[in-house]
C-alpha cells in the first residue's frame, strides 16, 4: 500500500509528530514494534524541566516547547496531568553552587527566571530536606511536570480520531532504499510505500537507519527508578540536583571519579505522580540495551536520595522501573532530512528530554516536511547534519 | 447453597432467580462494572474501553487504566485481565509478558536503607 509518511516510532516523539502530521491533513502509518511507550517514555518520570536545559538554544527550544504544554490537554481533548509546580536544583557545595551561580545568570539571558536560594528557602519550599546535605538550590517556577504515557496516548489517539493509523507490534523488517531513495518500509505484513519516512525510533534509531546504511550516533543510556507506593501530598516541588546537571552534560568531570555513585552517573530525580506515587531516581548508565532494575542501582540512588530527603524513609517501594534514553554526543537530538537521501527524516535522539520536548519536536517535524521551513526557534541547532552519518553521499540531494 | 453469576444462591429461592432470567441481563449484573483492579479502581468496562481504543497487551492497558499499578502491582487482577484479553480475541503470543521487577512486595525506604550501612563501613575504612 500506500500512504504519504510513515512514522516509525510509537514513543512520546513518534506519537507527537503523528499527531502534528495528521492535524495538517497528510495521510499518516506510525509502526510501533512493541506497544506504545514501549521505550524511554514509558519508563521516565515526569519532568517538563527548563533548569536541566544547557543553557542555550536547547533552553529556548524547551521553553517554547513547555507553552505548547500548557494548551495541551484541550487541544487533544485527554487528560495529560500537566502542572506547573516549579522545581528546585539541590546544590551540596561551594563549588557546585559557583556553577549555579553562572547556569542561573546564563538562564536569566536567555529568559528563563530562575534565582538561587538559600538553604532555608530551599527547606520551606520543600519539608523533609537535609539541612547538613545543602547549601541551596536554584529555582525556578516554571519548570513543570506532566504524565508522559498519558501525553503519548494522548496525541496518538487525538491523531488516529484526525485519520492516522495507528500499528503496534508491527515492527519494520526492512527499508526499501534505491537510488539514494528511501522508498518503502517492509513489515511483516506488507510493503508501504510513503514519500518521507521519519525515523523516531529513539534508542532504536540506529538499528533502522542502518537499514539504509547510515551510521546514527546514539546510544541507550540506562535510567534507573524507584516507584512508591501512593500517598498524599508529599513532593511540594520536583526537584533535581547540580550533579545530575553535572552528569547529564559534563560526564568528563565525573570520570576521574571512581566510586560507584559516579560510575552510574547517579543524580538526584525527585517528583510525585497526580496519583500520588513519589518517584525518584536516577542513573545514567552505558550498559547497552539491558532494562534491569540492579542492585548497584538501587543502593546508589537510594543513599544519595535519602541523604538529600531523608523524609523518604517514611514511605514504601513497590516498583522499579527503568529506561533508555537515547544519548547523542552533545547532548542534543537529532531533526531533519538527511543529506543526500531522499525521503528519510531522523527525529530522535531527545536523551532525557523527550517529555518536554515532544510538543516541540512535533510541530518542528511537521514544519520541515510540508514546508519545508518552521518557526520553531534554534530548529537550526538540531540539524541532523551536524553530525557526518552518511558515509556515502556527501552531496545535498537538490 | 449453588453458586449462579457469582453469588451464593439458597435453593429454596433459586426457582424465583429462574422466574427473573437471570441467564439474560435482567438480573441487576452489569459485567462492565464489576472492579477488577481494586487497587486502582479500575472495571472490567474499563479494561474492554482499553482494548477498544487499542490496548493489546497488559502494558498498553496499564497505560490507559492504571490496572495493575498498585500497591499489589497486579498479584489479584493480572491474571483475570489477561482472561479479558483472550476473551476479546487478542493474540497472547503477541502480548509482552508483565515484566516483574523488585520489589515482589511493599518495601519500607526505612528497612531498605540497610543494604547501605556495610558499604559505608567499608568505603570509611578505605578513605
Amino acid at each position: 500500500m500506500t500512504t504519504e509518511i510513515v512514522v516509525i516510532g510509537g514513543g512520546i516523539i513518534g506519537c507527537s509528530i503523528t499527531y502534528n502530521l495528521a492535524k495538517r491533513g497528510k495521510k499518516v502509518i506510525l509502526l510501533e514494534k512493541s506497544g506504545l511507550v514501549s521505550g524511554a517514555s514509558g519508563a521516565c518520570d515526569q519532568g517538563v524541566l527548563l533548569q536541566s536545559k544547557a543553557p542555550n538554544e536547547h533552553l529556548k527550544l524547551a521553553i517554547y516547547s513547555l507553552e505548547l504544554y500548557k494548551n495541551l490537554e484541550k487541544e487533544l481533548g485527554r487528560p495529560i496531568e500537566f502542572t506547573q509546580k516549579g522545581y528546585m536544583v539541590l546544590i551540596e557545595n561551594d563549588k557546585e553552587l559557583e556553577t549555579m551561580r553562572e547556569i542561573v545568570k546564563k538562564q536569566n539571558e536567555i529568559g528563563l527566571p530562575s534565582k538561587i536560594i538559600s538553604r532555608e528557602e530551599a527547606m520551606e519550599l520543600q519539608p523533609g530536606l537535609n539541612p547538613k546535605a545543602i547549601v541551596g538550590a536554584a529555582y525556578s517556577d516554571w519548570d513543570a511536570e506532566v504524565n508522559p504515557y498519558m501525553t503519548a496516548i494522548a496525541f496518538a489517539d487525538k491523531a488516529k480520531e484526525l485519520g492516522a493509523e495507528i500499528r503496534t507490534y508491527c515492527p519494520v523488517k526492512n527499508i526499501i532504499f534505491e537510488d539514494n531513495v528511501a522508498k518503502a518500509v517492509v513489515t511483516d505484513e506488507e510493503i508501504i510505500y510513503a514519500d518521507t519516512i521519519v525515523n523516531a525510533a529513539g534508542v532504536w534509531a540506529p538499528q533502522i537507519s542502518e537499514m539504509i546504511g547510515l551510521e546514527v550516533p546514539i546510544k541507550p543510556r540506562r535510567g534507573q527508578i524507584f516507584i512508591s507506593e501512593e500517598v498524599t501530598e508529599f513532593a511540594k516541588k520536583g526537584m533535581i540536583n547540580a550533579r545530575y546537571i553535572v552528569a547529564k552534560h559534563h560526564p568528563e568531570i565525573l570520570k576521574n571519579d571512581k566510586s560507584s555513585k559516579a560510575q552510574l552517573g547517579v543524580g538526584l530525580s525527585f517528583t510525585q505522580s497526580k496519583k500520588g506515587n513519589v518517584m525518584f531516581g536516577a542513573t545514567r548508565e552505558f550498559v547497552g540495551y539491558d532494562t534491569s532494575n540492579t542492585i548497584e542501582g538501587l543502593k546508589e540512588v537510594l543513599a544519595n536520595a535519602v541523604h538529600l530527603v531523608p523524609k523518604l524513609k517514611e514511605l514504601n517501594i513497590i516498583r522499579t522501573m527503568s529506561g533508555l534514553r537515547p544519548y547523542t554526543p552533545d547532548s542534543k537530538p537529532l531533526i531533519g532530512y538527511v543529506n543526500g537521501i531522499k525521503g528519510f527524516f531522523m527525529a530522535a535522539g531527545h536523551e532525557g528530554d523527550g517529555i518536554s520536548l515532544a510538543p516541540a519536536t512535533g510541530k518542528m517535524v511537521a514544519d520541515l516536511i510540508i514546508d519545508g521551513k518552521t518557526d520553531v526557534p534554534a530548529a537550526d541547532s538540531f540539524d541532523v547534519n551536524r553530525f557526518k552519518i552518511n558515509s556515502k553521499g556527501e552531496d545535498s540531494y537538490d | 447453597m449453588q453458586w449462579k453469576l457469582g453469588l451464593y444462591v439458597d435453593k429454596e429461592e433459586e426457582h424465583t432467580l429462574d422466574n427473573r432470567e437471570c441467564e439474560n441481563s435482567t438480573y441487576n449484573v452489569d459485567e462492565d462494572n464489576i472492579y477488577i483492579c481494586r487497587c486502582e479502581e479500575v472495571t472490567v468496562g474499563d479494561i474492554k474501553r482499553a482494548i477498544k481504543q487499542g490496548a493489546s497487551s497488559i502494558k498498553d492497558i496499564k497505560l490507559r487504566t492504571h490496572a495493575c499499578m498498585g500497591v499489589c502491582q497486579g498479584m489479584t487482577c493480572r491474571k483475570n485481565i489477561e482472561k479479558i484479553l483472550k476473551e476479546q480475541k487478542i493474540s497472547f503470543d503477541l502480548c509482552n509478558g508483565h515484566s516483574q521487577r523488585f520489589p515482589v512486595r511493599l518495601l519500607s525506604i526505612d528497612s531498605l536503607c540497610v543494604i547501605n550501612e556495610e558499604g559505608r563501613e567499608e568505603n570509611e575504612n578505605d578513605n
